[in-house]
């Protein structure tokens, strides 16, 4: 099971340049998209859902031409939007009938025992008579989850689900991703490293509707192994390190010194000493590489 | 498809408040200005050259509410697509597998039964 984007192109009417001749296969499993706010990623994957046309480029689900034949794309496709809402004073299992019904599960047992069985996935089942309008951030992503579950979907794909989640909230939504990544894609978009870290077999860096770099977090930081350097440093002297060091981030301690962390392929300083490198480590030299060219 | 949609804007329209106001206004106009024009209230409109009943002032009667009926039209239609827009709930129906044609034509027929509803009572 691929998913082929090939010379991907959207320009919007008002000049900016959402998705530049993006190519990216993506196999079996959990993917991440990585990049700043505006890189892209939301267009992508509207794309990628059929919700919008891109200007050029062509876009194959196994053998579905999605840009030429969205409707069968979508009897396989789960999409849960950045931002979406419900129409108010609907029960979720009200709702999810309704949703089951347009996914066309005609039969009502049938319908009934799929929307028993995503509210468990989706640790919603002691709600479900509650009006989902009123569910809690965490609650109402959750439900997401579920409308998307109710065909048995072969491409899921989630927009920055986890933004605004309280960690316990991200952490249960993890879970239940977790749990229904079996046979299936998903794509899963984020600017939280950490969610990629903890989840994905695969992942790509996207800034400017490009692909900087795809690679698989476990790999991803073999790489540069013994090339990032950290040092605590005086805030006078901070500009200064930025223009002699490629500083990738920096953070205040609460005396008011900032640690530094610096990618270099030997000690910058005798002050240096060398850390193990994380996933974010990765993410700005990728973003660093992008602006500079 | 269309049925599934049609049914369940069919079910909300008929559960919501404003339908029921909506017909209940219209009821009460009609009614209210029937009597009036009967002499309920007082002296009204006929007499002996003038019939309440009559096929002219019942061809009347229907012209005005005509006129009135244009502004259900799209309080009516347009807030069953609107109400989508307005929960943000259509991200989430436009990856579902039914056409644009589909989804227009029976959001359209429900809001049309509807008024019809309103219209003929």
């Amino acid at each position: 099971m691929t998913l082929k984007i090939k010379n991907l192109s959207k320009t919007y009417p008002n000049g900016v340049k959402a998705l530049d001749n993006l190519t990216l296969e993506i196999k079996q499993g959990m993917f991440g998209l990585l990049g700043p706010n505006g890189a892209g990623k939301s267009s992508l994957m509207r794309t990628l859902a059929t919700l919008q046309n891109p200007d050029e480029g062509s876009v194959f689900f196994e053998d579905i031409d999605v840009i030429k034949n969205p409707m069968d794309l979508r009897k396989v496709l789960g999409y849960l939007p950045q931002e979406f809402g419900v129409y108010p004073k609907m029960s979720a299992v009200d709702l999810l009938d309704y949703l089951a019904t347009l996914k066309g599960i005609a039969s009502k047992k049938e319908r009934n025992a799929l929307i028993n069985q995503v509210l468990e996935i989706t640790n919603l089942y002691d709600v479900r008579k509650k009006s989902v309008d009123g569910y809690s951030g965490g609650m109402k992503q959750r439900f997401g989850i579920a409308q998307l579950l109710l065909n048995n979907p072969k491409l899921i794909i989630v927009d920055e689900p986890t933004a605004g989640l309280d960690p316990a909230e991200r952490n249960r939504f993890l879970n239940v991703l977790r749990e229904i990544a079996s046979s299936n894609i998903i794509i899963f978009s984020t600017h939280i490293v950490d969610d990629i870290k903890d989840l994905c077999n695969d992942m790509a860096i996207m800034n400017g509707g490009k692909i900087l770099k795809k690679i698989k977090p476990s790999e991803a930081t073999k790489e540069i192994e013994y090339k990032i350097w950290t040092s605590t440093v005086e805030r006078e002297n901070l500009e200064e390190m930025e223009q002699r060091f490629v500083v990738l981030s920096s953070k205040y301690n609460q005396d008011n010194s900032i640690n530094i962390r610096v990618y270099a392929n030997e000690q910058p300083t005798s002050n240096f000493v060398t850390v193990q490198p994380g996933l974010e480590d990765v993410y700005f030299i990728a973003l660093k590489d992008n602006i500079e060219n | 498809m269309v049925f599934t949609i049609l049914k369940f804007e069919l079910k909300y329209w008929l559960r919501n408040w404003s339908f029921c106001a909506y017909l209940a206004t219209f009821f009460l106009m009609a009614l209210l200005s029937m009597a009036g024009a009967s002499g309920t209230f007082g002296e009204g409109s006929a007499s002996a050259t003038n019939i309440a009943n009559s096929p002219m002032s019942i061809y009347n009667f229907v012209n005005f509410f005509n006129k009135i009926l244009l502004f259900l039209l799209p309080a009516i239609v347009g807030h069953t697509i609107y109400k989508d827009y307005k929960n943000n709930f259509n991200s989430i129906l436009y990856t579902y597998p039914f056409s644009k044609t589909n989804y227009l034509f029976a959001k359209f027929i429900s809001a049309f039964i509807i008024v019809s509803i309103i219209a003929f009572l």
